[in-house]
């Protein structure tokens, strides 16, 4: 009898992850960002592991971060498109000014695709992780504090 | 008589005609290009000779046969044509012209291959025919030009540059090129493909209000008062609206069918007076909301399904993602 695999949850940090991912549904961050096998996206903020792993549904790995793509793709009548455009225009708003862009829809906060659990807390001095970090689904699920996650 | 000898002989007895319709649709479809004031387009013209058809009509199959079983009616290529533009960007306001005066019996964009994440080919082609009433107020039965179709490319400068290059070295040469010389080949589509991106950068950047070939003085409406309509609807201070945002928006209407503000108006229907209030809804949780996303949203709401028919899409799962954004927003605008 075969073991039902766990889903992998790749844990991004940065502080203005979550607000965005809980604005427009989607990551966005240096471009050619890898995940791994994780099927899902997590977010460490705040000395949490926030209490949602979106779906990742699709990943752009490098897109051109200006207005004329936000707006060309935006206006596009390919939901994919359309939605990547959106989420260029959000990070051009919120100010970010690098160049090429990974850009990672998400399923949204309210989707019952989006597994949701209770947040994770860290209570050691150091960071968790300061760049992105691999952990199961049904881990986080079971954790109260990331002492629970193992290493 | 031998297959050649028949081939030979029936293009010799047809070329005439093929020469007159050559002639027929370079004056029609030149006088257009004119009429539109699409200065910067070039169209040319040629009908094909007689080896280049024997060439082509006498083609192997691979095996034993002919590609072309016949060749007198599946060939489509007797009279092609060509209109060459500025950048990849130009291409819309030609291609609405053809749609505008020819029946466009197929339309493939080269530019959608199958390799999407890979530079090469990029042209929009055209199989097109004369319109009845055309042919009758041209007189063109009178005057023997057969009621065939033409072959019309519409590429840029620079996709025009990588095609002829690339087919000279891929198709004309004695040797088959290596991988070295095809990964190189598709390296400078790649490079072409960025110098194009960047000349429209430059455009912009210059405050060239079309952006694109402008084709406003054929009854089109150019970057800058697209921008202005858009921000009047929604209540925008003048001016503030970017010029991508309204040139993407321009282009969406160019192909929902719409060249003027009237048909603009026409398309959004009741949605024309709600756009103020739409904004509203849609900037609470989208506050980079630009005039021209907001009123291409209202197009959506206005148009339904229609609206991505008008564009050429016709995927299932664009439609219902279209339905379930409408019905999104209209709960939103409802809410307390």
């Amino acid at each position: 009898m075969s073991a039902t695999k766990t889903e992998r949850v790749c844990v991004v940090a940065g502080a203005g992850a979550w607000p965005f991912y809980l604005a427009t549904g989607a990551w966005v961050g240096p471009e050619n960002r890898r995940f791994g096998d994780a099927s899902r996206l997590g977010f460490y903020s705040g000395r949490h592991i926030q209490g949602l792993a979106p779906r990742v549904l699709h990943v752009a790995a490098s897109l051109p971060l200006t207005h004329e793509d936000a707006a060309t793709r935006a206006l596009s009548g390919d939901p994919v498109e359309r939605r990547l455009g959106e989420v260029l225009a959000a990070a051009l708003h919120d100010g970010l000014t690098t160049p090429r862009v990974c850009v990672v829809l998400l399923s949204p906060p309210d989707d019952p695709d989006t597994a949701s659990f209770e947040p994770v807390s860290h209570d050691a001095d150091a960071a968790w992780t300061m760049f992105q970090r691999f952990v199961d689904l049904d881990r986080l699920r079971a954790a109260r504090t990331t002492a629970e996650l193992g290493s | 008589m031998s297959r050649l000898e028949d081939l030979r002989a029936w293009f010799e007895e047809h070329a005439e005609g093929f020469r007159s319709l050559e002639a027929a649709f370079r004056d029609h479809l030149g006088q257009a290009i004119v009429a539109a004031r699409l200065d910067d387009a070039r169209l040319e013209t040629r009908t094909k000779d007689v080896e280049s058809f024997l060439v082509k009509a006498t083609k192997s199959d691979g095996r034993g046969g002919f590609k072309y079983a016949d060749p007198k009616t599946q060939l489509t290529d007797f009279v092609g044509a060509r209109v060459m533009v500025p950048l990849s960007a130009d291409v819309a306001p030609v291609a609405r012209l053809v749609q505008r005066l020819y029946v466009v019996e197929e339309m493939s964009d080269q530019r959608a291959g199958t390799l999407l994440d890979v530079p090469g080919y990029q042209s929009l082609h055209f199989l097109v025919r004369f319109r009845d009433e055309d042919r009758e107020a041209l007189g063109l039965a009178e005057r023997g030009v057969p009621d065939q179709p033409v072959e019309l490319q519409v590429r840029s400068i620079l996709q025009h540059a990588w095609a002829s290059l690339q087919h000279d070295l891929m198709y004309k040469g004695e040797r088959t090129p290596t991988d070295s010389v095809r990964r190189r080949l598709i390296a400078l589509a790649g490079l072409l493909e960025l110098a194009d991106n960047e000349f429209m950068s430059v455009r912009l950047a210059h405050g060239d209000s079309a952006g694109v070939l402008d084709d406003s003085h054929a009854g089109g409406f150019d970057v800058a008062g697209v921008g202005a309509w858009a921000e009047t609807l929604v209540g925008d201070e003048a001016g503030t609206e970017p010029a991508a945002w309204a040139a993407a928006l321009r282009g969406a209407l160019s192909e929902l069918g719409a060249t003027t503000a009237d048909e603009a108006d026409a398309l959004l229907g009741e949605w024309r007076t709600r756009c103020l209030e739409l904004a509203r809804s849609v900037r609470a949780a989208r506050p980079w909301a630009t005039a021209s996303y907001v009123v291409d949203l209202a197009l959506r709401l206005s148009l339904g399904a229609d609206y991505l028919a008008r564009r050429g899409v016709s995927d299932v799962a664009a439609i219902e993602a279209l339905d379930a954004e409408c019905d999104d927003v209209r709960r939103s605008m409802e809410a307390p």
